[in-house]
């Protein structure tokens, strides 16, 4: 063989290789609620091949019905593994014996974090579009999404005190998403009065002692556990200055995905419900 | 007769030691005068809705196991004996777990306690069917 065929050949091996490499995966299986929402937003026709079993649901999943069109997977390696997939979607917090064994098994898993912040969101979009090959779509919900929050988000001219209160006394500040949401919304958050900066406990009697202004409440699930009766706890109700908003933390306020915005929207129309009681 | 006394008022005194205790600090003085307003300001609701609940719950729940406690020991003859050791406990719970994952708790107020109670005379009645007579003597 002379030089100048080798260093053809050689060129042209680099060439494939490389597009083998940039060449968008044929199958994806998604392992995790969050990852399962951003790839049905992102994924070409026919691209995503199963979803976890939590999508199919209408009480967690924002897009339960377009999940529904695939089949769902229970998260286990074994069957992951023999849906033949040649890239697996998986959470940061997804068990790290199914992930360090579908690596083992040769199969390219992309992990992605939770988010805990509405900048989270075009992050995320961007990592699902690199992953799929989808970068076009990715961009053009990411503009949407930063258009819409940036116009949700006009600076109001008074901040309510507002509380996000949960079953077992959990609740939100600032550095999470739903308190994100919250302050996105225009609402300060009371958790922060008392240095909650994430997710923790405010107890009950706290919560009643820093008099919110509005107390939003997460869901009560269907079936009766103990911790869900705080929720209509008697003090809660005979605050005086406070507007009790119902359980309105749904489906929407999961994931980091553009579905967020729903939260901030209705958060918005609370901001406004309650400047009018005044 | 002294033991007794010495023992209510050491319930007393807890009493109001749990009225003002909580997560939040607040005066001794400011607890009280809260617990018997009623303009309905955050701190009275905490007083009113939470503390004094907690404790009456507390001197209720505290009164029963004794009654409780003091039945066993009579009927088995036994001063160590507790309502655990012919079943009340384990069943009353698993009566009150079955009427929480039923649904039934969610249907009236007074659904979870009955269910538990229920749960209870059934493993009683059970427990000494079971065990017989006993060894004549």
């Amino acid at each position: 063989m002379r030089r100048s065929d080798l260093i053809a050949s050689l060129a042209a091996l680099l060439v494939s290789a490389a597009v083998a490499l940039a060449a968008p995966p044929q199958r994806v299986v998604s392992i995790n609620l969050c990852t399962d929402q951003l790839a049905l937003l992102i994924a070409a026709p026919g691209q995503l091949v199963s979803v976890t079993r939590l999508s199919h649901e209408d009480t967690d999943s924002a897009f339960s019905e377009q999940a529904r069109a695939l089949p769902a997977n229970g998260s286990g390696a074994e069957e992951i593994y023999l849906l033949k997939p040649d890239l697996v979607l998986a959470g940061t917090f997804t068990s790290m014996a199914t992930i360090s064994m579908l690596r083992n098994l040769g199969i390219e898993v992309a992990q992605f974090a939770p988010a805990r912040a509405l900048s989270d969101v075009p992050e995320r979009l961007t990592q699902m579009g690199e992953a799929l090959g989808r970068e076009a779509e990715a961009t053009a919900l990411i503009d949407e999404f930063n258009a819409e929050l940036a116009e949700l988000s006009a600076a109001p001219a008074h901040r309510p005190r507002a509380a996000l209160t949960y079953v077992n006394n959990y609740s939100s500040g600032r550095h999470s998403l739903a308190g994100d949401v919250l302050f996105a919304a225009g609402s300060d958050n009371v958790a922060e009065e008392v240095g909650l900066g994430s997710v923790g406990v405010l107890p009950l009697e706290q919560l009643v002692l820093l008099a919110p202004d509005v107390i939003i409440q997460g869901r009560n699930y269907p079936g009766a556990a103990r911790a869900e009766d705080n929720l209509d706890h008697p003090a809660l109700s005979s605050l005086k200055g406070t507007y009790m908003a119902g359980e309105l933390t749904d489906r929407d306020w999961v994931c980091g995905t553009p579905n967020v915005l729903n939260a901030v929207r209705s958060m918005v129309n609370l901001r406004k419900q309650v400047e009018a009681r005044k | 007769m002294k033991l007794t006394i010495l023992l209510t008022t050491l319930c007393v005194v807890l009493f109001v030691i749990s009225l003002v205790t909580g997560t939040t600090p607040v005066s001794v003085w400011h607890s009280f005068t809260s617990l018997f307003a009623t303009d309905g300001t955050p701190m009275s609701v905490v007083m009113q809705q939470i503390r004094l609940p907690r404790a009456l719950l507390a001197v209720m729940i505290g009164a029963s196991l004794g009654v409780s406690g003091a039945a066993m020991q009579g009927y088995l003859r036994n001063p160590l004996a507790e309502p655990g050791l012919i079943g009340v406990s384990a069943a009353a719970g698993l009566g009150a777990v079955l009427a929480l994952q039923t649904g039934l708790a969610a249907a009236f107020a007074l659904a979870l306690p009955l269910s538990a109670l229920l749960a209870a005379l059934i493993a009683v009645a059970m427990i000494l069917t079971l065990a017989g007579p006993g060894v004549p003597r």
